[in-house]
């Protein structure tokens, strides 16, 4: 019984190491994966330069900005820089797509900004040329190419009555050709990997954590055993070569553009996110106005001063000789924050929405599961922009907070005269933020590495079902 | 029509309205947007006219309000006259900005990036992209076997001893099973333009501009899928070539291309700017006492005598923030004249890509995409200029501005460029393909006449 397996494999590998067209195919998808590598890896590495470069300003400049009042120190604000991640090379993700900076200044909370997609020149809808779209997107299609033939040419050339004459079962076939295209398949995984990651021995200010690299192995082994599956499949049930050809073709196109794009438009017209200029009123009209221009004001500042007495255990502010205008700016903050968790919550709750929307359509997809796992290991992907920015807010709250209590403790009568110095300043931490461990990363994309092994499952069992029956019915 | 055809062609159908229907849902919530109130800052511009016209009929208006540097005029880009389109990624770029005396020329579009990155990045379904993309798939699996099964079946030498000559029945074959998927979206297209809104000459220049470049991409693929037919030998390998081809046209060639002009010319990056900017920023407000006497220096005849004493808010203000603008003025010039350069460069290589070359020929007609809001933006700039130096004077002469002052820099309106080079290059490249691709597929055929095997 092993040996009509492994001899099915054996004979089917040989086959494939002579398949021209994926022979073709394979050195066109490594050539473009060398060269997307390399030019990933350089513009990684340049952008790596620029945000160390603007971090350095921009902690110079906050340094360096000589005596202010802390207040006006707090309008001028700080930015936090998002983290380039060295694995951005081989998966860009969602990343330049999405703000890299976030300015943290007094009274504002501010989306990410300057997103690099806003300069690209071309926003053609498949213009991502990255080492993980050659890797989700065109070897696949090198397996459709490959595999397409496996049963149905085989039906077409007769060769599969001689397996039948020859007491081989259905299942037995299967698992031969199945174990031949699982060989492909980490052959592919491991050499494609391999060589995107190639070039970060440049580039040694980037560090790649191994245990991500070989978690992309692995998720592109399952991945590739998945599409394998399917395309076994469509060759199992397929009537002639060019139908099956044809039929894992289209599946190939809707698994790898019309599932992430009727995914992505469902999620925004179920989840819309609000409109820049509805969402800036809202900012003025819950944040601003009722503060500067209400009512707001008269409450908001008791609350806030009662606290601050109740803390130092004083009787009155003049006997902590507080800065009332420091104490209002103050209170502002916490009456405009509790409007921004509401509003930038429901903006992120959205987003994640969205993502959700994407999850369960990547149930029909296995590129689209296997490309969300890529970005997550990665360290690209929606979930790891908005921590960045939540903790972006976070790091603004506490930098205001204490730029304002500095100049309500110290300013007395001088309010706005009051200037602080380079002292102050260094006292700001500077932004800091830990990206998902691979274990998070893991359990959150766990529904995506399930669909995975679902459709591997759910594959192979469907074609071993298909081909029994018509074995059954040769037999006949 | 036999079935698989009719089928394929409802399908693509259904495909193209859905993506009219829903260019249309997203142009109407876009211009019911933009006409909302201005409730964006606290002095809203019609609240600042009112109490200018006040205060000049000589009623007691306090000097906050009505004064020139609180003047806020809104930018907004409108959706292109064909904007439901191509609207696949316009919310990527910022589509109205405030501008006050307190604005920089790097800050006046501010808190705009509220899309999800994944919507963004993977984009909607408009009608450039059921064209640039799906129709040449469709036209693929329409034409792909003409010949080739005919060929297989043995019919082909039959028909030609009956005297049918292979061109004819070729190209009526292809024109036959081709036509519906343009007719298809030439409706789809007229339909969409008359539910978006009254008609005027430049909507109507703009459907038969739209219409003929939609023409001309799918005459380039028709021309492309009959070479194919000629070509293949059989079924089989008919199927793969028109998959490889659209592959490598629609999916691998616009991909090679952007990634080639990203890395031989790549774009300005904004968080370098953001940066520089800010040093900038900083290093006007460290010397603004300079800065200020140069001003004054500058402005002597335009400033009462007083002046050199005066030191109020609005003043200060105005001269930290002139300063402020110059540096970064001067930065965005730059980045700007890199990425003229740039977009130089993707349109004198861009012919290389058809698909690329339709994609970016139907942005430009319908009024959407990169070019269009970078335009936006160097307008939105140069009136930001404009509006600060008219400002300034009445600052620094410590009056309000007068109402036909006030009127002529409080109304922003966006002139939709003309992209000239772009489409005229995406034409020519086109044109060239079709005629290059028209004459092999008539070569290959001729030569059938003689050995239809």
């Amino acid at each position: 019984m092993q040996t009509v397996i492994l001899e099915v494999a054996k004979k089917e590998l040989l086959t494939y190491v002579g398949d021209r067209r994926f022979l073709i195919l394979c050195v066109l998808a490594i050539a473009i994966t060398i060269a997307a590598g390399l030019g990933s890896w350089q513009q990684i590495s340049h952008a790596h330069t620029i945000r160390s470069d603007a971090e350095r300003t921009d902690k110079t400049t906050w340094l360096e900005q000589g005596e202010a009042n802390p207040h006006d120190a707090a309008h001028f604000g700080r930015y936090a820089l998002r983290p380039v991640p060295p694995l951005g090379a081989f998966d860009s993700g969602v990343f330049d797509f999405a703000g890299a900076t976030v300015w943290m200044e007094a009274h504002f909370q501010n989306p990410p900004a300057n997103r690099a997609a806003e300069t690209k020149l071309l926003s053609y809808p498949f213009a991502t040329v990255t080492p993980a779209w050659v890797l989700a997107v065109i070897v696949p299609l090198a397996l459709v190419t490959l595999l397409f033939g496996s049963i149905a040419l085989e039906r077409e050339t007769g060769s599969l009555r001689v397996l039948v004459a020859q007491n081989a079962s259905a299942w037995q076939l299967l698992l031969g050709k199945g174990v031949a295209a699982i060989v492909i398949a980490l052959l592919l995984a491991v050499a494609m990997v391999a060589i995107a990651l190639l070039p970060v021995f440049g580039y040694r200010s980037l560090d790649i954590e191994f245990p991500r690299a070989l978690a992309l192995v692995a998720a592109f082994l399952l991945g590739y055993s998945s599409i394998a599956g399917v395309v076994l499949l469509v060759s199992s049930c397929a009537t002639s070569g060019y139908k099956s050809f044809w039929t894992a073709t289209i599946l190939w196109i809707l698994m790898a553009f019309c599932v992430p794009l009727a995914g992505a438009q469902i999620a925004q017209d179920a989840h819309p996110t609000p409109r820049a200029r509805s969402f800036a009123s809202a900012i003025q009209q819950e944040a601003q106005a009722p503060f500067w221009l209400g009512s707001a004001q008269y409450e908001e500042v008791a609350l806030y001063e009662a606290e601050v007495l109740t803390k130092h255990r004083a009787v009155d502010r003049t006997s902590l000789d507080l800065n009332r205008d420091a104490l209002v700016l103050q209170a502002h903050e916490r009456f405009a924050n509790r409007v921004y968790d509401r509003l930038y919550g429901d903006l992120y709750d959205q987003h994640i929405k969205q993502e959700e929307v994407l999850r369960m359509a990547s149930a029909l997809s296995p590129v689209l599961a296997l490309q969300r796992i890529s970005r997550g290991i990665c360290g690209t992907d929606t979930h790891t922009q908005v921590l960045f920015a939540k903790s972006a807010e976070e790091h603004r709250r506490k930098i205001v907070e204490q730029l304002n209590e500095d100049m309500m403790y110290h300013a007395g009568d001088q309010s706005f005269g009051y200037a602080a110095n380079r002292s102050l300043w260094e006292t700001i931490d500077d932004f800091d933020y830990e990206t998902p461990s691979l274990s998070q990363v893991l359990h959150y994309y766990r529904f995506e590495i399930a669909t995975l092994l679902a459709w591997l499952v759910l594959a192979g069992s469907l074609a071993c079902a298909v081909l029994g029956r018509q074995f059954r019915g040769k037999l006949e | 029509m036999s079935l698989k055809p009719l089928l394929v062609t409802s399908f693509f159908g259904c495909v193209a309205i859905y993506a009219v229907i829903s260019g249309l849902y997203w142009k109407h919530a876009t211009v019911q947007e933009q006409n909302r109130p201005h409730l964006e800052h606290a002095e809203t511009q019609e609240a600042w006219f009112k109490s200018l016209q006040d205060a000049q009929a000589g009623l007691p208006v306090s000097s906050a309000l009505a004064h020139p540097m609180n003047l806020a005029v809104l930018v907004q880009r409108p959706p292109g006259v064909l904007g439901q389109f191509g609207y696949s990624r316009e919310d990527l770029y910022p589509s109205a900005g405030t501008i006050n005396g307190f604005s920089n020329e790097a800050l006046i579009f501010r808190r705009y990036e509220l899309e999800a990155p994944t919507a963004l990045m993977h984009g909607r379904l408009d009608l450039t992209f059921v064209v640039v993309v799906l129709l040449p798939l469709v036209l693929c699996v329409l034409n792909y076997d003409h010949i080739a099964r005919d060929r297989e079946r043995g019919s082909l030498r039959v028909l030609l001893v009956q005297g049918v000559r292979p061109i004819t029945l070729l190209w009526s074959r292809v024109f036959y099973c081709s036509l519906p998927s343009l007719i298809v979206l030439l409706l789809a297209s007229i339909v969409g333009t008359l539910a978006a809104g009254k008609l005027n000459w430049e909507t109507c220049l703009s459907l038969v501009w739209w219409c003929s470049g939609i023409a001309l991409y799918w005459m380039l693929w028709v021309t492309l899928c009959a070479l194919i037919a000629a070509c293949s030998r059989n079924s089989l390998s008919a199927a793969l070539s028109s998959v490889t081809v659209w592959i490598g046209l629609v999916v691998v060639l616009p991909a090679l291309l952007q990634f080639t002009v990203s890395n031989i010319a790549a774009s300005p990056s904004k968080v370098q700017l953001m940066a520089v900017a800010r040093a900038a920023e900083a290093d006007a407000l460290g010397t603004l006492d300079q800065r200020e006497e140069a001003f004054i220096a500058q402005h002597a005849t335009e400033l009462p005598q007083s002046v050199e004493n005066f030191s109020d808010y609005y003043r200060r203000a105005y001269l930290s923030n002139a300063s402020v603008n110059e540096r970064v003025g001067t930065l965005l010039d730059q980045y700007q004249d890199e990425l003229s350069a740039d977009l130089r460069l993707l349109n004198a290589i861009q012919f290389v890509s058809p698909s690329t070359a339709a994609f970016r020929m139907l942005q430009a007609i319908s009024g959407s995409g990169f070019e269009r809001a970078e335009t936006f933006q160097n307008q939105a700039r140069r009136f930001f200029r404009e509006y600060f130096q008219e400002i300034g004077v009445a600052t620094l002469q410590q009056r309000r501005l007068t109402l036909a002052e006030a009127r002529s820099i409080a109304d922003f309106s966006f002139r939709e460029p003309l992209a000239i080079a772009t489409l005229s290059s995406s034409v020519a490249g086109m044109c060239v393909f079709v005629l290059v691709f028209t004459l092999v597929t008539n070569l290959t055929a001729l030569r059938m006449e003689g050995t239809p095997d």
